[in-house]
């Protein structure tokens, strides 16, 4: 499903955040992207949506050459996949029905299909009764929760999330992880990005490695 | 892209901008009322304009030119000339006025003062005659060119048209046209400096908002587009406001102003919107707007990848 072929990205055309990085993703896999910090973790999801393109190399999604997508074809590809944040991108004067519902507006799904995804989404991360309630009033766990819902509304290929425990205690951590691996059971595949190893080690299929930008390695 | 897709996503579109604008409802009266200053200044002058040239066309309507004849001119004489005129391509219409008709008409000016007429031995008042020029040659130099052409070999004594006033009434109107025209232009260019700004404001307080939308896969229409239609809306409803702002000045003032008309300009005429002028008005309200969102937004694509 994705393949990253020898690709390097550097800002300002010499700070190195990724150097020479190969590795493939099938369809259906629960990847994990571990490394410490600064070893280009979000830097290769950025990538993965577009926005950042990288320096050299290529980056095949889906038979797609993403590596010199032309900006238009952006938004369309970006429809497909669904990214939780780290920093959460919710629209904080938007109520979390809004928020959810976006990704589908933005298709032009009509209003009822939208209301009966949107319902299924929230009560997938068990916040249907906080439907009406600004992100804000939430708690951290719950606006991760909310970012999750919105970036599975759509049922993406692919769903990416950068650092998604990093702001989360070890229980709400392990709650989030749980329902990645279900929505990896109907079929999504999933790319986290996380420092947290031991968390990769529990949860992923396959783990790859990011050590000082560029050697990688999977298991 | 499938039609009922873009039927949804323009609805959405539409809602965005009202909710933006419900939401940002401070900094929108702020501009909807700068916008309906600067248009009921415009709308304003464009009146005072417009009702310049209709009095200047029912001035050039009532213009006449008489010219009178030395007391030496026969009958013979005033005939041929007369007869002369008509034929010119400039007249539409010659009067006779014997001096028994022009001391008729004296007296009828004079009513209730005829004592002063009767002090005089004999009607002095000389035959003269009433020319009235078709409408394309009412203009200054035509007036003029006409009164010399006219002159040479006739037997005429003087002849009146106003002539100072025609000149004076022309300039004042020619710099009161000029005036109007570049404090318009102003006014125009402030106004869509203004929406432009405001509509960079609401860019830039939402553009946390705006990367978001793009992150998650909203083209670039779906996120301009309400940015222009806030615009647009906040041009038209300027538009709108200054009109009832006109509206009500001329249903309070206007009844007064007429008499005002008729009693400095001889003329109770005015002109005051009519429905294509008051549609345009909210029209050119709207692409102001809209032309001022455009150059805000302008720049999005560049800003959020």
């Amino acid at each position: 499903m994705i393949h990253i072929h020898q690709t390097s990205k550097y800002y300002n055309s010499s700070i190195p955040a990724l150097v020479d990085v190969s590795f493939k993703i099938r369809k259906g896999e629960f990847v994990f992207i571990t490394g410490p910090s600064g070893a280009g973790k979000t830097t290769l999801l950025r990538l993965l949506f577009c926005a950042e393109r990288p320096s050299s190399g290529e980056i095949i999604l889906s038979g797609v050459n993403i590596s010199r997508i032309k900006p238009p074809a952006i938004p369309a590809l970006r429809r497909k996949i669904g990214v939780v944040f780290q920093d959460f991108k919710l629209i904080t004067t938007w109520s979390v029905y809004e928020n959810v519902a976006f990704p589908l507006e933005v298709m032009g799904t009509g209003r009822k299909t939208t209301r009966k995804k949107v319902w299924q989404a929230l009560k997938w991360v068990g916040l249907l009764q906080k439907k009406d309630t600004l992100p804000l009033c939430l708690s951290g766990g719950e606006q991760q929760r909310v970012a999750i819902a919105r970036a599975i509304v759509n049922n993406p290929l692919l769903l990416l999330a950068d650092e998604p425990t990093g702001n989360l205690d070890p229980q709400l951590s392990v709650d989030i992880m749980k329902l990645f691996r279900a929505i990896n059971a109907r079929g999504t595949t999933i790319v986290v990005a996380t420092h947290n190893r031991a968390m990769a080690e529990q949860f992923a299929d396959t783990i790859v490695s990011l050590n000082r930008r560029h050697s990688v390695e999977s298991c | 892209m499938n039609p009922a897709k873009a039927v949804i996503q323009f609805r959405y579109c539409i809602a965005s901008a009202l909710n933006n604008l419900r939401r940002n409802l401070a900094l929108c009266l702020v501009t909807t009322s700068t916008i309906a200053v600067m248009f009921t200044i415009c709308t304003a002058m464009l009146l005072v304009l417009l009702n310049l040239a209709a009095f200047m066309d029912t001035w050039a309507d009532q213009l006449q030119i008489i010219v009178y004849y030395n007391l030496q001119a026969t009958g013979d004489d005033m005939q041929r000339f007369e007869d002369k005129i008509a034929a010119r391509p400039e007249v539409a219409h010659v009067q006779h006025v014997s001096p028994a008709e022009a001391l008729s008409l004296l007296k009828s000016a004079l009513e209730g003062q005829d004592g002063i007429l009767q002090a005089l031995p004999d009607n002095p008042l000389p035959a003269s005659l009433e020319i009235k020029l078709r409408s394309e040659y009412l203009t200054t130099e035509a007036v003029e060119g006409f009164v010399a052409g006219i002159t040479r070999g006739a037997p005429v004594a003087d002849i009146e048209y106003g002539q100072r006033w025609l000149e004076r009434f022309t300039a004042f109107f020619s710099i009161a046209r000029l005036t109007c025209l570049l404090l318009g232009v102003f006014l125009i260019i402030f106004t869509y400096c203004i929406i432009a700004n405001t509509i960079r404001l609401m860019v830039y307080s939402r553009r946390d908002e705006i990367e978001i939308m793009k992150l998650i896969g909203a083209g670039s229409l779906m996120v301009k587009f309400p940015f222009w239609l806030e615009g647009a809306l906040q041009g038209a409803c300027g538009a709108v406001t200054a009109l009832v702002i006109i509206l009500g000045v001329e249903k309070l003032a206007m009844n007064n102003l007429a008499t005002l008309l008729h009693f400095y300009f001889g003329s109770g005429r005015y002109v005051f919107l009519d429905w294509p002028m008051a549609c345009g008005a909210i029209a050119a309200g709207a692409l102001l707007g809209l032309a001022g969102s455009l150059f805000a937004v302008n720049r999005l694509d560049a800003q959020y990848t």
